[in-house]
């Protein structure tokens, strides 16, 4: 075949995202009537926003967001300057019987892209933003454990120490509750 | 500001093949946003581009003094809303895969709020949904300040 000629079309091959790396398409979310307020500074602030639930998990965004003082001020890594600062901002979910998830990549299992991993299992699908902000989407595959819920964030490079803020998950619980499916069985 | 949220996701319209949500309702003194969802049915396959980028200037105001650009034929979700001009926002990542993010100048008065769709190029005739305002206006008094102003009063 010529380097120039183009394939012969193929039909989709009805690939679809593990249930355990995406929260369901076919269900109308509950949502989880709260934003939170993970860290603030002087100079920026971390929200864990948007929270919906579904009754395989918890659907959620990180946002880190600068004081209307810094926007002027740079945001790259000046050894890296082609990497975000908001890059290196971590999320840490604890549960209540004391499991925790992350959103550190070096903790994922090595096959968690074929092989349906244990829950809880937290996976983020999706980051970007600008001077004015970063916002990545979170995923976690398991609803939490009945009990306190804490998401913790640490920002080494906007010298953030480790703060957090806890809710009770029984919210999260009752929001799964209230998603429905989009196209009822029958 | 941290936003106020709506406790409510709306089914606006659906069909055999697709349907549409309103989804994430973030509400500010100022106004609120939400994402326009597109949930296709298992089995229907998802266009290269998205929607997303083929309803680049879709959106429209019912209001006869606020109409914003649209497109037509418009091939993606056409929301309407009353008295009130809409503008399309890029894609929030992951946030609406098929559909958009839309922020509404503005708070509506108290009473219901309807959000209109239609999509013909998917079959999707002119549907509708009413949202209380009341958990819009509610939402907005739960908004808060991220860091309050130091300027004297």
């Amino acid at each position: 075949m010529s380097f120039f000629a183009m394939p012969a079309w193929q039909p989709p091959t009805g690939y679809r995202i593990p249930a355990w790396l995406r929260p369901p398409e076919t269900m109308v979310p509950g949502i989880v009537p709260i934003e939170l307020v993970a860290a603030r500074t002087g100079t920026h602030a971390v929200l864990v926003t948007d929270l919906r639930a579904y009754p395989t998990g918890l659907e959620f965004a990180l946002t880190a967001r600068p004081h209307p003082d810094q926007l002027q001020q740079p945001h790259h890594d000046p050894e890296r300057p082609h990497r975000h600062l908001f890059r290196d901002l971590w999320l840490e979910l604890r549960f209540a019987d004391g499991q925790t998830v992350s959103t550190d990549p070096r903790r994922w299992p090595r096959t968690f892209e074929t092989h349906q991993p244990d829950p809880p299992f937290l996976y983020y699908h999706g980051a970007g933003g600008s001077e004015r902000g970063w916002r990545s989407a979170h995923w976690l595959w398991g609803l939490p454990p009945p009990g306190p819920l804490a998401f913790v964030c640490h920002w080494p490079a906007g010298q953030n120490p480790s703060s957090g803020i806890e809710i009770d998950a029984r919210l999260v619980l009752e929001a799964a509750g209230r998603a429905v499916p989009v196209w009822p069985a029958g | 500001m941290v936003p106020g949220v709506v406790p409510v996701a709306l089914l606006v319209a659906r069909t055999d093949t697709h349907a549409v949500l309103i989804d994430n309702l973030l509400v500010y003194p100022t106004g609120f946003d939400f994402d326009l969802a597109v949930r296709r049915h298992p089995g229907q396959p998802r266009r290269h581009g998205g929607t997303c980028g083929r309803t680049s200037s879709a959106w429209r105001s019912a209001s006869p003094t606020a109409a914003a650009p649209t497109t037509a034929p418009a091939p993606g979700p056409t929301p309407t809303t009353t008295g009130r001009l809409t503008r399309r926002c890029s894609t929030r990542a992951s946030a609406a895969p098929d559909g958009g993010h839309v922020w509404l100048w503005g708070l509506p008065p108290p009473g219901p709020i309807t959000f209109a769709c239609h999509w013909p190029a998917e079959q999707i005739p002119p549907s509708q949904a009413a949202l209380d305002a009341g958990l819009v206006l509610a939402a907005a008094a739960r908004a808060q300040t991220l860091w309050p102003d130091p300027s004297p009063p």
